[in-house]
């Protein structure tokens, strides 16, 4: 148990419980001769036992004062759960609905579906770490690994932003898989590669890809936002030439992705209904057994400092209403 | 009889510390979104750092942001996002500046101008992107600050800067409102810019012929004043243009500018705590009502009231007089 004290500077106020030793509480009366008072031992102690009391009283009223606290901890717990990665495409396109068009009053853009959805994902999740990160020409690190549900929501919430430039989707999954660089392995480790589009991979990034999808056991789930009557992650080609990455980006992000050594689901999603129901099941699928640290908030102490203070205080007032009256 | 009635009032005062429930305040809070350049010139390294190293103006910015976000009262929020070229990004809505404040200080110490999609730098339509960005849904109700050093590459032509009385946002506002700050960050003589390789491995500075220096976009707005004016193969005139657009320092006068443009507020970035005092002005302040816990007060009253019925100051006898 670690204790602190908020403001501990009131605590050079301490002394005013010597207070009781210096003053008493009764008034002081004449005696013909002290000889006449006979001081049994019952009378000495009653006599201790009060200025105790007044010195116990005046010391939880101001150690209450000074904020005593036990500090903030974190508790190790088991249960179910998975450091969950988003990486997310800020690119133009996913601000068109999934019909491909710019959204109406009532229509809901790509970004926003998702946005909605991750974010309803995301409060669903208790035990789970998140992370954000964003790609469009660039990968570029939005928040890590984190337990602070506000700050996850925040930034999902830049979805709703208008889109930047093109997709690059080596580098967005490059930079969401250095976040488990120094993560302690356990429970689940998901990247939800959430996008609207693909690049061919250069045999360099393919390369570290494998390397690090296989260093860092992460699964891989792709939500692939498919524009309606665009190419999709399961478009045959029609001819033999045109079955090349160039042509069709998707079919070939999704053969690469198949030859990782890791778990890999991809959802092709055209309708929000269809998202929503590719989230509920990585919400199911992903929950291995996870250890994960709970923060118990400081506690303070004040309130029964103060009961302390208020027992003491009325013991005294029966005390003085005992007193013999003149 | 003194003693007996400070003690009951201690006890009243210790009761009412006990049961009294949180009442609501006023606080000052502070809703932030800092937007950071991260075009090419703000690599110059002409900050200095505690230890007397040189740090760029990106990393110095940095270092403003988390000591900002440190210095805010609780309950304040501050988001973020980085700009080049036109268009700024939004890494995340305003957050907590105590509760998250860990999500800050990392998701700021990675800003990087690596992150940049495209090199040019545009800032007077970034600005303008940026307000449009802050009347929308997500970011309504926070004040902008805009880190920059107003150095714009290739140079802009003026004829076609953008007009920011359009914006929705800085309509029908009264005279001493805000829309934000813009802090001006950089020396002011000028300096080298890094020139970096692919890897990101700085390969030297950049020299005069490898950046235009001066505005080829568009048509001038005076061809007259124009030097060797050809209207179709020479519209910016025939001359070869040599400046100094290859070293760069803090263009006060055109942030202080376009500030006025864009109601904001200017603050030239020295250290930490000119800043922070620049952005807690009154007028950036949100008045809001917080609940807060009174309870030590009333225990003061309570000590006090002891203390008194203790003192040891009393006649040390009282005679009862007939």
């Amino acid at each position: 148990m670690n204790l602190a004290f908020s403001h501990p500077w009131l605590l050079l106020l301490l002394p005013l419980c010597l207070l009781p030793f210096a003053s008493s509480l009764f008034e002081r009366r004449p005696c013909a001769s002290a000889e006449l008072l006979a001081l049994n031992p019952v009378t000495v102690w009653l006599n201790r036992l009060i200025v105790a009391t007044a010195v116990i009283s005046i010391a939880s009223l101001i150690t209450g004062i000074a904020g005593l606290h036990i500090l903030e901890q974190t508790v190790t717990r088991t249960g179910n759960g998975a450091h969950i990665v988003f990486v997310l495409d800020r690119s133009a396109s996913m601000n068109e609905t999934f019909g491909g068009k710019t959204p109406s009053k009532d229509e809901q853009s790509k970004a926003q579906a998702a946005r909605r959805l991750l974010s309803e994902f995301v409060s669903n999740r208790p035990h789970d770490l998140f992370g954000v990160a964003g790609f469009s020409t660039q990968p570029f690190y939005v928040s890590p690994l984190t337990e602070h549900k506000t700050a996850i929501q925040a930034a999902i919430n830049s979805m709703e932003t208008p889109g930047l430039a093109f997709t690059n989707v080596a580098k967005g999954l490059g930079m969401g898989l250095s976040y488990f660089r120094d993560q302690p392995h356990t429970g689940s480790r998901v990247i939800v590669l959430v996008s609207d589009g693909a690049a061919s991979l250069d045999h360099r990034a393919q390369k570290i890809l494998r390397e690090w999808f296989e260093r860092y056991r992460v699964s891989l789930y792709w939500f692939f936002l498919r524009t309606e009557n665009g190419l999709g992650i399961y478009s045959e080609p029609d001819t033999p030439q045109d079955d090349n990455p160039r042509v069709m980006p998707e079919r070939h992000l999704h053969k690469f992705f198949n030859t990782l050594s890791v778990p890999y689901h991809a959802y092709e999603v055209d309708t929000v209904e269809s998202l929503q129901a590719s989230i509920a099941e990585l919400d199911e699928l992903e929950s291995l057994p996870l250890i994960y640290e709970e923060k118990i908030p400081r506690q303070s102490l004040s309130v029964w400092l103060y009961s302390l203070a208020l027992m003491g205080i009325l013991l005294l007032i029966a005390v003085k209403l005992l007193e013999k009256k003149s | 009889m003194a003693r007996l009635i400070s003690l009951i009032a201690a006890a009243l005062f210790t009761l009412f510390a006990l049961l009294l429930p949180p009442l609501p305040f006023p606080v000052k809070t502070f809703d932030y979104v800092f937007m950071l350049d991260i075009t090419r010139s703000m690599n110059v390294q002409d900050y200095t750092d505690a230890d007397g190293g040189a740090i760029s103006r990106l990393e110095r910015s940095k270092g403003a942001m988390l000591a900002i976000a440190r210095s805010l009262p609780c309950g304040s929020k501050v988001g973020l996002g980085v700009f080049t070229e036109r268009s700024p990004a939004l890494l995340y809505s305003p957050i907590d500046v105590c509760v998250d404040y860990p999500v800050l200080e990392a998701s700021i110490n990675e800003l990087d101008w690596r992150m940049a999609w495209v090199a040019d730098s545009n800032i007077s339509q970034a600005l303008y992107n940026t307000l449009e960005l802050m009347q929308g849904n997500v970011l309504k109700g926070n004040k902008l600050v805009f880190f920059s050093d107003g150095h714009e590459a290739p140079p802009v032509n003026p004829r076609y800067a953008p007009e920011y009385s359009y914006l929705e946002l800085l309509q029908n506002k009264p005279e001493d409102w805000r829309s934000g700050l813009i802090v001006g960050v950089g020396q002011h003589n000028k300096s080298k810019i890094p020139k970096f390789d692919e890897e990101g491995k700085q390969i030297g500075f950049y020299t005069a012929e490898d950046v235009p220096h001066a505005s080829r976009f568009g048509l001038p707005a005076d061809p007259s004043k124009v030097e060797g004016y050809i209207p179709r193969n020479g519209p910016w005139g025939t001359a070869r243009v040599v400046g100094t657009e290859h070293l760069s320092n803090v263009r006060e006068d055109y942030l202080k500018k376009i500030g006025k443009q864009a109601k904001m507020d200017y603050h030239h970035l020295q250290d930490d705590a000119g800043l922070s005092q620049a952005l807690k002005q009154e007028a950036f302040a949100n008045r809001q009502v917080q609940p807060t816990r009174l309870n030590a007060v009333s225990a003061v009253f309570a000590l006090l009231m002891m203390v008194y019925c203790y003192h040891p100051f009393r006649p040390r006898w009282q005679f009862i007089l007939p």
